[in-house]
Parts: C-alpha cells; sequence; structure tokens
C-alpha cells in the first residue's frame, strides 16, 4: 500500500512550484488549505485499514542472456546489430515501480527499490502480500523515479555503493552499468560503459506476458530475461565506434540507449 | 634532596599504579549478573553498513577497550611488533612498505573505516573483519608464543581482568591457543570498527563548514566527471567501491602484481587490486599495492600519462585504448591534487 511518506515528496514538490509567484494573502491561505489537506490526509492514511483481501506470492526470475543464450562474461563472444564484437563484464541496474495491472481494474504497485547484480546466480524478486485475482499485464522501470533519483536518497551498501551519479553530472544514480570490452575498427581491445542515469533516462518496461493468477497462499512463478544486445537495437542501431563506447555525459548516446532499452525484458 | 623527591615520585607512582590497578581489577567477577557494556557504532550518512554488526562479536565498550590495548601492545609477540608497528598513526594506521617473507613488497593500507568494508588486504585475502587479526600470530609477523602469551597475559595488571569485562572469560588457559588468538581478533576488531574517519575538508564542505579554494573546485570537477572518471572506483562516502579492478598499473603479473588472482585463480582476476579508500591519502604514500608511486603527483602522472594494456585492464581504464589517458594540463593535474588532498583527515591521526 502506498503511504503518506511515500507520496509526502510528490506533494511537496508540487506545492514548492504552486506557491512561485503568488501573493502574500493568497499564499497564506493556499498554505493552510495545503496543511489542512495533508493532516486531513495523515489522518485518512493512519486510520485505513488494509482491505482483508487474500494475498498470495509472485516470484520473478530474472535471467540476463545475448540472442537467446544465457550470458557469459569476460569474453568476446557477442555481436550487435552494428557488427561490433564485444564482451560483458558487469549488468548492474535498478528496478523501481514494479506495477501489477489487473483484468478487473484490480491493479498492484509493488513500490520499491531494487539493486540487480546479474553475475548472481539466481536473482528472484519475491513479491509477497500479492492481491489475489487475475493480472494481464506487468510493467517496471530500469532506473529510479525522480523523486528517489536523488543523492543519498537510498541506504547505500556494499553492493550498490558504486551506483552513485555524481552531483557535478546532475546527481542521483546511475539506471544501467552495462560494461566489458569491444574490438574497435582497428582491432584494438577498448572498454565500454554504457552507464544511463539522469530523470529522463528512466526506461520503461512492459514485456508482454501471458495472463497470469495469483492464489491465495500460493507462489505464481514468472521468468523475465533480459537480451543485451536489445540496448543496441530498435530503434536505433547503436555502433560503438560511431556513437561512443562509453555514454556517460553523453545525452545523445544516453538517450539513444534508453529508448532501445524499453524492450530489453521478455518473458519466457 | 634528589633522592627524596625520587623515593616521594616513586611512591606516588606506584599508588597510582596501584589505584589505576584496582580500578581495572573491579570486576565483578563473582557477579553472574555481569555483561558487558553494549556500545553503539554511529554511523556517518551514506556509509555502508557491512562489517559493523557481527552477531558472533557483538560491539562492547570492554572489548573496544581491550581492543585498543591490545593493538599497541607488543604483548601479543615475541619480537617486539604490534599491530602498530605496520599500522602507525601517523600514517593513518598504514606503513609505506611490507616486505613479505615470500619476497612480496607490500605498501600495507590504512587502519580506517574498516568497518563499512565488504573484504580486506589489497588481494581481498580476507571477508571478515572479526578474524583479520588472526593472520599475524604466525611467525612471519608476532612470532607469538602460546606459553608467554597466556603467562603474560594472567599476570597483566589489565589483561588478566579484561577478557572477563569483554567476553566473560574467567580463565583464559580454558580457551586453546586458536581460540584466545580468536578473541584477541575479536577485541581488535572491535576497537578497529571505532575507527572512522569523517572529518576531511570534503566531509567539513559537506556539512558546509569549510569552502573549496577555486584549485580545490577545479579538481573537484576532474575526479567527479568523465574528464578524470575517478569517480567510478573511488565513490564517496568510502572513496572505494569496495571492488577489484585492474587499472592497468602493471601490463604483466609476477608475484604479488597478480592481485585477486592469488585468491580465486580465476585468470579474469589477474592483475585486479581492492580499491583502497582516497581517505587520509595524505598520510598514507606511497600508493598502489607496491608502492611504487612516491607522490600524489606521480599517481596523477600515471593516470595522465597512459595505463598499460592487458586483457584484464578495466573496461573504465581502457575507454580510450590501446593507452587511455586524461590528457590534463599541468594546472589540471594541480587541482586534481589539491581535491585529494582535502581528502585528509589531520584529527584522525592525532
Amino acid at each position: 500500500m502506498t503511504t503518506v511518506t511515500e507520496i509526502l515528496p510528490y506533494f511537496i514538490h508540487l506545492w514548492l512550484y504552486k506557491i512561485k509567484g503568488m501573493n502574500h494573502k493568497i499564499k497564506y491561505l493556499f498554505l493552510a488549505v495545503t496543511f489542512s489537506t495533508i493532516i486531513s490526509c495523515s489522518k485518512t492514511e493512519t486510520t485505513v485499514v488494509e482491505p482483508s483481501v487474500p494475498k498470495g506470492f509472485l516470484n520473478i526470475q530474472l535471467l540476463h542472456e545475448v540472442d537467446g543464450k544465457a550470458l557469459i562474461y569476460d569474453t568476446i563472444l557477442y555481436r550487435n546489430k552494428a557488427n561490433n564484437f564485444y564482451s560483458v563484464s558487469r549488468v548492474n541496474y535498478y528496478i523501481t515501480n514494479v506495477k501489477l495491472w489487473g483484468k478487473n481494474n484490480n491493479d498492484y504497485l509493488f513500490d520499491s527499490i531494487m539493486f540487480i547484480d546479474a553475475s548472481l546466480n539466481a536473482i528472484n524478486l519475491n513479491l509477497s502480500r500479492v492481491p489475489v485475482g487475475n493480472y494481464h499485464s506487468i510493467s517496471f522501470n530500469i532506473g529510479i523515479d525522480a523523486a528517489r533519483n536523488i543523492h543519498n536518497a537510498i541506504p547505500n551498501n556494499p553492493e550498490n555503493i558504486s551506483m552513485l551519479w555524481p552531483d557535478v553530472m546532475g546527481g542521483g544514480y546511475h539506471f544501467l552499468k552495462l560494461e566489458g570490452k569491444y574490438l574497435d575498427s582497428l582491432n584494438n581491445e577498448k572498454g565500454i560503459a554504457i552507464h544511463i542515469g539522469l530523470n529522463a533516462s528512466l526506461v520503461l518496461q512492459n514485456p508482454i506476458i501471458k495472463d497470469m493468477s495469483i492464489l491465495e497462499n500460493k507462489t505464481t512463478n514468472l521468468s523475465l530475461a533480459m537480451n543485451l544486445n536489445e540496448w543496441f537495437t530498435n530503434p536505433y542501431t547503436f555502433d560503438f565506434n560511431k556513437d561512443g563506447n562509453y555514454t556517460m555525459g553523453d545525452s545523445t548516446a544516453m538517450n539513444f540507449i534508453k529508448n532501445n532499452g524499453n524492450d530489453v525484458f521478455y518473458a519466457k | 634532596m634528589q633522592s627524596k623527591f625520587l623515593k616521594i615520585g616513586l611512591f606516588l607512582s606506584v599508588s597510582f599504579v596501584f589505584s589505576c590497578a584496582k580500578t581495572q581489577t573491579d570486576v565483578p567477577v563473582e557477579n553472574n549478573d555481569y555483561k558487558p557494556t553494549p556500545y553503539v557504532l554511529q554511523i556517518p550518512a551514506g556509509f555502508p553498513e557491512y562489517n559493523v554488526l557481527s552477531i558472533a562479536n557483538p560491539l562492547t565498550v570492554e572489548g573496544i577497550a581491550l581492543g585498543k590495548s591490545l593493538y599497541s601492545d607488543p604483548i601479543l609477540s615475541t619480537n617486539g611488533k604490534s599491530c602498530i608497528t605496520c599500522h602507525q598513526p601517523a600514517n593513518s594506521f598504514s606503513r609505506p612498505f611490507y616486505f613479505a617473507p615470500n619476497g612480496y613488497t607490500i605498501s600495507v593500507p590504512p587502519h580506517l573505516n574498516l568497518a563499512f568494508k565488504k573484504n580486506y588486504n589489497w588481494e581481498g585475502s580476507q571477508l571478515s573483519l572479526d578474524t583479520l587479526a588472526m593472520g599475524d600470530f604466525g611467525p612471519d609477523i608476532f612470532n607469538s608464543d602460546s606459553a608467554i602469551l597466556y603467562a603474560a597475559l594472567t599476570s597483566h595488571p589489565f589483561y588478566k581482568d579484561a577478557f572477563y569485562k569483554a567476553f566473560l572469560i574467567k580463565d583464559i588457559y580454558s580457551l586453546s591457543f586458536i581460540q584466545l588468538q580468536k578473541k584477541i581478533a575479536y577485541s581488535i576488531a572491535q576497537y578497529l570498527r571505532t575507527k572512522v574517519s569523517i572529518n576531511s575538508k570534503y566531509d567539513q564542505l559537506q556539512l558546509g563548514t569549510a569552502r573549496f579554494t577555486d584549485e580545490e573546485w577545479e579538481g573537484y570537477n576532474i575526479f567527479f566527471t568523465e574528464k578524470g572518471d575517478c569517480f567510478h572506483c573511488h565513490q564517496p562516502p568510502l572513496f572505494s567501491d569496495n571492488e577489484f579492478h585492474n587499472n592497468g598499473v602493471s601490463a604483466t603479473f609476477e608475484g604479488f602484481d597478480a592481485g585477486r588472482w592469488l585468491i580465486t585463480n580465476n585468470k579474469a582476476d589477474l592483475g585486479k587490486f581492492a580499491t583502497p579508500t582516497l581517505r587520509n591519502l595524505g598520510f598514507t604514500a606511497p600508493y598502489m599495492h607496491d608502492g611504487r608511486f612516491k607522490t600524489l603527483e606521480e599517481v596523477v602522472e600515471f593516470y595522465n600519462s597512459g595505463v598499460n594494456y592487458s586483457p584484464t585492464i578495466d573496461p573504465i581504464s581502457s575507454k580510450k585504448a590501446p593507452h587511455y589517458k586524461l590528457n590534463l594540463s599541468t594546472q589540471q593535474k594541480a587541482s586534481l591534487v589539491a581535491f585529494l588532498k582535502t581528502l585528509t583527515d589531520d584529527s584522525y591521526v592525532k
């Protein structure tokens, strides 16, 4: 359930925007109304009892592959659409705002930030307390929404501590780090660092899934695979030689990757 | 006259020692309700909680006191060495060089902010802070002797009761030598968990209590942008990402240069080392795993002139192959050094 503390930053942001340029009397009136509303919202929130809808579990298994084959690290095995031969040494990213779309308007939002290290053997997102029902699709973001894409908004841990995006470059977090090597046009081995961040680079995923049912106290399994080559394909054929082998600080390159990334996940 | 003063001095000293000893030995040995005093470590904002809490070795006031005393006490060795032999306070608890018996030359990593690290030593040979000191009792470092150590600890005015105060051990002779080493390592780990450095000029800037010069700002901008690209590995607040990288310092890997490979035997790890923190680097010269660079200027020049290619070089260090160069001007290099010096916490070494 979304709580007041989760949505409060949005209201504060909106409120600060709204009061700009108001004259004093209107500003005070607006302020009074706003806080009355917040207080009443808070009160409502704290007294609301979560409907006793039966709950089940959804286990989302995340897989990482290149064109249907499981990812193998540190070897130049892969070729993208631009005929760049490349290897992968790191795939780190955040998943946020997982939403299940119900068949009867019973949508369910799992409002959590999950750091993913693709090198781990098994990656399972365990969603508990999912309302029982039938769902026809799933959506989520690769990246972090604007309200939380702020330095130190997420607790650091040893796994995600390398994801900060420097304030001087816009702040927040890396949404994706895809690193490895490729062979340039002179056959030199060069690093690739496909990094995206900043609010404009949030990548929406909406993989097509079969209808699924969540049953009371039962676990429903769903497998989603990321095809790494999709980051470099469709709609734009990304060429490391032409478009760059690192993207941070290059808004054009990040935008290509972001737009290509909308369909990197598919249901297995 | 002089003799009289000496006698008075001696009397006062002995009285003082006895009064101290009485305080130290004021242990409720017979009191079954006695428990060590829990200690809560204040974690600076943004620091990752990794090795902060240990179920097997919870922080206590008495455990920290024991560890602090043992850290600088040669009582653990038969050769006069203690932890501070290699972790000298003036060097931010590091030492320029350690010449290992196997021929490796190692720049000793500093002891600071260890509670927030994922692994220890350049090649990541230790995963637990609790047992980090266990490797020091052997002939290469302390050359400890069990009989001498038991006797020295039980006859010492502080240590004879300190193990009870810290760990409820009434008789250390009831411990095997390995168990005793473990308790010693535990207490030292507790002390090290409290060694937090967070008072550099950079930290003060975050708090609004210090200002950077124009040169430091220029260095900051180089550090935190693709211009210098230092931040990808040296991420604040630790100024380390807790990971292993081959930064291109070597082209071939003999001996200790093999780095992480020495632990994993995975060829993908050849030449990789744990990213060192840059905090207090003003006190921790020389630099790199083998101390090959004497000054910060030499380090910056290394990255500026081009790193060495090898198959395991980090993608970040090889974005502009074949030789990744920063191509900074003389002033920009000086500015980067000026910024790096803002990571020095003078209060930590006092």
